[in-house]
C-alpha cells in the first residue's frame, strides 16, 4: 500500500515509539522470569527515547500492551512513523501484533511485515522456509510432550530451545543435553515455562556469528563472533542467558569479537547466507541473524532477530546491533537516523521530509 | 477404518475427565469484511467479498437459533474498541479483507490476540501466509506436498525460468477467490504470459505466481479440526465440453449458479487425505481449511491452492465448505457447534487438546491451547 499518498498530512516529526518493557529482571536460575527476557529495562527505553529526541523527533511512547491499539488509533493522523521495537505480550505470533495494527491503521512503521514477524517468531517455521530456499539449516524436532520419542536422526549432544522466544530466553547451560533423561527434563522445563513446544536440534560447537544488517537492500555491519574460548569454567560454549547476562556485561569482557577475524571465503559464505535469509523472509530495514558453524566451518542458520536488541550504550555496551554499528563508526544517534531513513525511503516519505 | 466412521465430523471436545461436555459460548461476536466498491481495484475482486455482511447475517441466524447471543462487527479500525467494550466470549472471525486488502486479514487475529479474545480460524501466521501463495508453495514443496513447478514474477520483465513448461497459468499472489482466473489466465507462449503478467501487476499492484497448468481432474479437500482432523474430499465434475483447458474459473465460482459449470462428487483416497492433513499443519491453519488439488493423467496430485479462510456458511451461502460437507451428510449446525466448542476450550482453558499421533487420533493429555500447534517434525 502506498501510505504516502493515502495518509492525511501529519506532524512529520512525531515518532510513535512502540516497545515492551521488562517488569521482572531475568534470572537464569529462575525460569519464571524467562518470559520477559527479550524485553528491555525501563532505563534502556528511556535512553532510546532520549536519543530519538536528540536526533530531532517528538516521541509518542506506546507500550505494546492491550492498550497500544487505542493509542495508535487516537494518534493515527499525527504519527509520522512508528518505530517498532515491540515484541508483543502474549499469543503465539506476538511479534506481529504491532505491525498488523500499523497496517490496519495505515501508519508507516520500521521493520518487517506481520507475516515476516510471525515467521521470525516461530523458529521452526523460519527454519522450514530457509530450508525451502536451500539455506543450510540444522535438522530439528518439535517436542509437544516430555514423552515424545527422539527421532533416531538426532543424536547427542542436542540443544533444547523454546520454539517462539528471543534473547536467549529459555536457553541456559542446561539447554545442552547429552542423554534422554536430560532431554526429557529440559523439554519439560520449556513446556512448563513457555507453554509452547520445545525445538530440539544438534548442538554445534564450531564458531558462532551474529550478522547485523541495516537498510534496503541491507548493508552489512561488521560481523560479531562470540568468543567462547574465554568463557569461565562451567559455561557451555553458546550464547546462553547466563553468558548474555553475566559474562557479556562484565566491564572487561572480551566475549564479543567485532569485527570477527574471518577469511574472505567464510565472510562470503556468511554474507551470502545473510542476504539469502533477508530475501527469503522479506525482511525490511534491519535485522540480526545468528549463525553457527560446524567444526569444518560450514555455517548453519540458527535464528533471526527482528527487531534486534537496540539497547543504547549508556545502558549496555554489549547490545549486539549497536555494538556492530559502533565498530563501523556509527554512533547510536546515527544508527537511529539510518534506521528511520530506511523506512522513510521505503514508504516514500523522504520527499516530504524537508 | 470404516468409511462411515471416517465421514463423521471431528469428535467433540470434552473436559479433562472426558465426561462433561464443554458449554457453548453465551455471547459471540461475528466479524465480517467491511466492503465498499471503492476498496477494490476491480469489480471481480469486489464480487468475491460483496456478500460478506449478508452471509454473516445467515450465520448469525444459525447461532441465534442455537440460543447464542450474537453481535455483528465489521473488521475495521474501530473493531478493537468495540470488542473491548462488549467483551464477547469468543469471536467468530470471517474477515477476508480489510479495506479491500486481503493481506490485511491477518490484522484481525493480531488485534484479537492482543486483546486476549479467543477466535475461530487461523492465527496471524496462518492468515498472513495464506495471502502469499508463493511462500505457501515453497513450504508445501519442502515438506513433500506436491505442487506444480512455479515462479514468482515481481515484474513482467523478470527472466522466465527455462525449466517451466507451457501451458502456464498466472495467478495473483495475494488474492484468493479465483480473481482473474479466467481462460485468459492460461498462456501457451511467452509473449502471452508477459502480457498477462503486465496486466495483473499493473491492475493489482502485486506479484504474480506463474505455475505449470496441470491438465486433468480437480479435487477439493476440506479439513475440519476438532480433537482430531477430518478430511472431506470432493471432485469437481465439470460440465464443460469442447474446452481445451478445463478448470474452475472465476466465472464458475461467482457468476454462475447451481450446477451450471460443475458439481461436486464424493472422492476418496487416503493418500490425498494424508497430504491435506500435512498441508494443513505446514500452513498453520486452524479449525478449518480448504485445499484445491489437480490430478494429472498419471494420477499424481498437485496442490494448486490453500485457503485458511474459505467462504464459511451453510448450504444457502452456496460455498464449497457447505456443499462438500453436505455430500457427507454433515449439517452446518453440527460444524458450527464443534467450532464454537473448540474455541471455547481455548478461551476457558477447560478441556484437553489431544495430541495427534501418526494416525491423527492421538490420546495425549498434556494441557495446551490450540495456538501451540502440536506436531513432531523432523527435517
Amino acid at each position: 500500500m502506498d501510505m504516502a499518498t493515502t495518509r492525511k498530512p501529519v506532524n512529520k516529526r512525531l515518532i510513535a515509539f512502540l516497545y515492551n518493557v521488562r517488569h521482572r529482571y531475568p534470572d537464569p536460575k529462575d525460569p519464571s522470569t524467562y518470559t520477559e527476557a527479550d524485553y528491555d529495562d525501563p532505563q534502556a527505553i528511556e535512553e532510546m527515547v532520549s536519543h530519538l529526541k536528540h536526533v530531532g523527533y517528538n516521541v509518542l511512547q506506546i507500550e505494546a500492551d492491550e492498550k497500544a491499539y487505542l493509542s495508535l488509533y487516537s494518534h493515527r493522523y499525527e504519527i509520522y512513523l512508528a518505530l517498532n521495537y515491540s515484541l508483543g505480550i502474549h499469543g503465539k505470533d506476538r511479534y506481529a501484533h504491532i505491525p498488523a495494527m500499523c497496517e490496519m491503521l495505515g501508519i508507516p512503521y520500521t521493520g518487517a511485515s506481520p507475516l515476516t514477524q510471525a515467521l521470525v517468531m516461530n523458529k521452526a517455521k523460519a527454519k522450514q522456509l530457509c530450508k525451502a530456499y536451500g539455506i543450510p539449516t540444522l535438522p530439528y524436532q518439535l517436542f509437544s510432550s516430555p514423552d515424545d520419542k527422539r527421532e533416531s536422526r538426532l543424536s547427542y549432544p542436542l540443544i533444547v530451545k523454546p520454539v517462539g522466544q528471543g534473547s536467549s530466553a529459555g536457553i541456559t547451560n542446561d539447554s545442552v543435553v547429552r542423554s534422554d533423561a536430560e532431554l526429557k527434563k529440559q523439554v519439560t522445563l520449556i513446556l512448563k515455562t513457555f507453554h509452547e513446544p520445545a525445538l530440539v536440534e544438534p548442538f554445534l560447537t564450531g564458531r558462532e556469528f551474529s550478522i547485523a544488517m541495516l537498510g534496503n537492500p541491507p548493508k552489512f555491519l561488521p560481523i560479531i563472533e562470540s568468543n567462547h574460548a574465554h568463557l569461565p569454567k562451567g559455561y557451555q560454549p553458546l550464547d546462553s542467558l547466563e553468558v548474555k547476562w553475566y559474562v557479556e556485561e562484565e566491564k572487561d569482557s572480551d566475549h564479543l569479537l567485532c569485527p570477527a577475524k574471518i577469511d574472505t571465503r567464510l565472510r562470503g559464505k556468511l554474507e551470502n547466507m545473510g542476504r539469502q535469509i533477508w530475501e527469503a523472509l522479506d525482511i525490511k530495514d534491519l535485522s540480526r541473524i545468528d549463525i553457527r558453524c560446524d567444526e569444518e566451518e560450514n555455517p548453519f542458520f540458527l535464528e533471526i532477530n527482528s527487531p534486534p536488541g537496540l539497547t543504547p550504550p549508556e545502558v549496555s555496551k554489549s547490545s549486539y546491533f549497536p555494538f556492530a554499528a559502533r565498530v563501523a563508526g556509527m554512533d547510536y544517534d546515527e544508527l537511529i537516523k539510518t534506521l528511520i531513513s530506511a523506512a522513510e525511503t521505503r514508504y516514500g516519505l523522504r520527499r516530504n521530509n524537508k | 477404518m470404516n468409511a462411515d466412521t471416517e465421514d463423521k465430523p471431528p469428535s467433540q471436545p470434552t473436559t479433562q475427565n472426558g465426561k462433561t461436555p464443554l458449554e457453548l459460548p453465551k455471547k459471540v461476536a461475528v466479524t465480517y469484511s467491511e466492503v465498499k466498491r471503492e476498496y477494490f481495484p476491480t469489480e471481480a475482486q469486489y464480487l468475491t467479498e460483496k456478500d460478506a455482511l449478508h452471509d454473516a447475517k445467515i450465520i448469525v441466524s444459525y447461532l441465534e437459533k442455537m440460543g447464542i447471543r450474537t453481535e455483528l462487527y465489521p473488521g475495521d479500525a474501530l473493531l478493537p474498541q468495540k470488542l473491548r467494550r462488549d467483551k464477547p466470549d469468543i469471536v467468530m472471525n470471517l474477515v477476508g479483507s480489510v479495506k479491500g486488502n486481503e493481506y490485511l486479514a491477518s490484522t484481525i487475529p493480531a488485534v484479537l490476540e492482543l486483546l486476549g479474545i479467543s477466535y475461530t480460524g487461523a492465527g496471524i501466521l496462518g492468515e498472513s501466509l495464506d495471502y502469499n501463495k508463493f511462500l505457501v508453495k515453497k513450504l508445501l514443496q519442502q515438506y513433500g506436498v506436491p505442487v506444480p513447478n512455479n515462479q514468482l514474477f515481481n515484474t513482467p520483465n523478470d527472466p522466465l525460468d527455462p525449466t517451466l513448461r507451457f501451458p502456464l497459468i498466472s495467478k495473483l499472489n495475494e488474492i484468493h477467490g479465483g480473481v482473474e482466473i479466467t481462460v485468459d489466465a492460461i498462456s501457451e507462449n511467452e509473449k502471452h504470459l508477459r502480457d498477462r503478467i503486465k496486466f495483473l501487476t499493473q491492475t493489482y499492484d502485486q506479484p504474480v505466481l506463474v505455475e505449470e497448468f496441470i491438465v486433468g481432474r480437480e479435487i477439493t479437500g476440506m479439513l475440519l479440526e476438532g480433537l482430531n482432523k477430518k478430511v472431506y474430499l470432493a471432485e469437481k465434475v465439470f460440465h464443460k465440453e469442447n474446452q481445451q483447458y478445463v478448470f474452475s474459473t472465476f466465472e464458475d465460482q461467482w457468476l454462475l449458479h447451481g450446477d451450471e459449470s460443475f458439481h461436486y462428487q464424493r472422492y476418496h483416497d487416503e493418500l490425498l487425505k494424508a497430504y491435506v492433513k500435512r498441508a494443513f499443519e505446514i500452513t498453520k491453519m486452524a479449525d478449518y481449511g480448504k485445499f484445491d488439488v489437480r490430478m494429472d493423467s498419471s494420477g499424481r496430485y498437485f496442490f494448486i491452492d490453500a485457503n485458511s479462510n474459505p467462504a464459511f456458511g451453510p448450504k444457502e451461502v452456496d460455498c464449497a465448505l457447505a456443499n462438500i460437507l453436505n455430500l457427507y451428510g454433515i449439517s452446518f449446525v453440527e460444524i458450527l457447534k464443534r467450532l464454537l466448542l473448540n474455541t471455547m476450550r481455548d478461551a476457558t482453558g477447560v478441556g484437553t487438546k489431544v495430541l495427534p499421533t501418526p494416525d491423527g487420533n492421538g490420546h495425549g493429555n498434556y494441557p495446551q491451547t490450540r495456538e501451540q500447534t502440536p506436531h513432531r517434525i523432523l527435517v
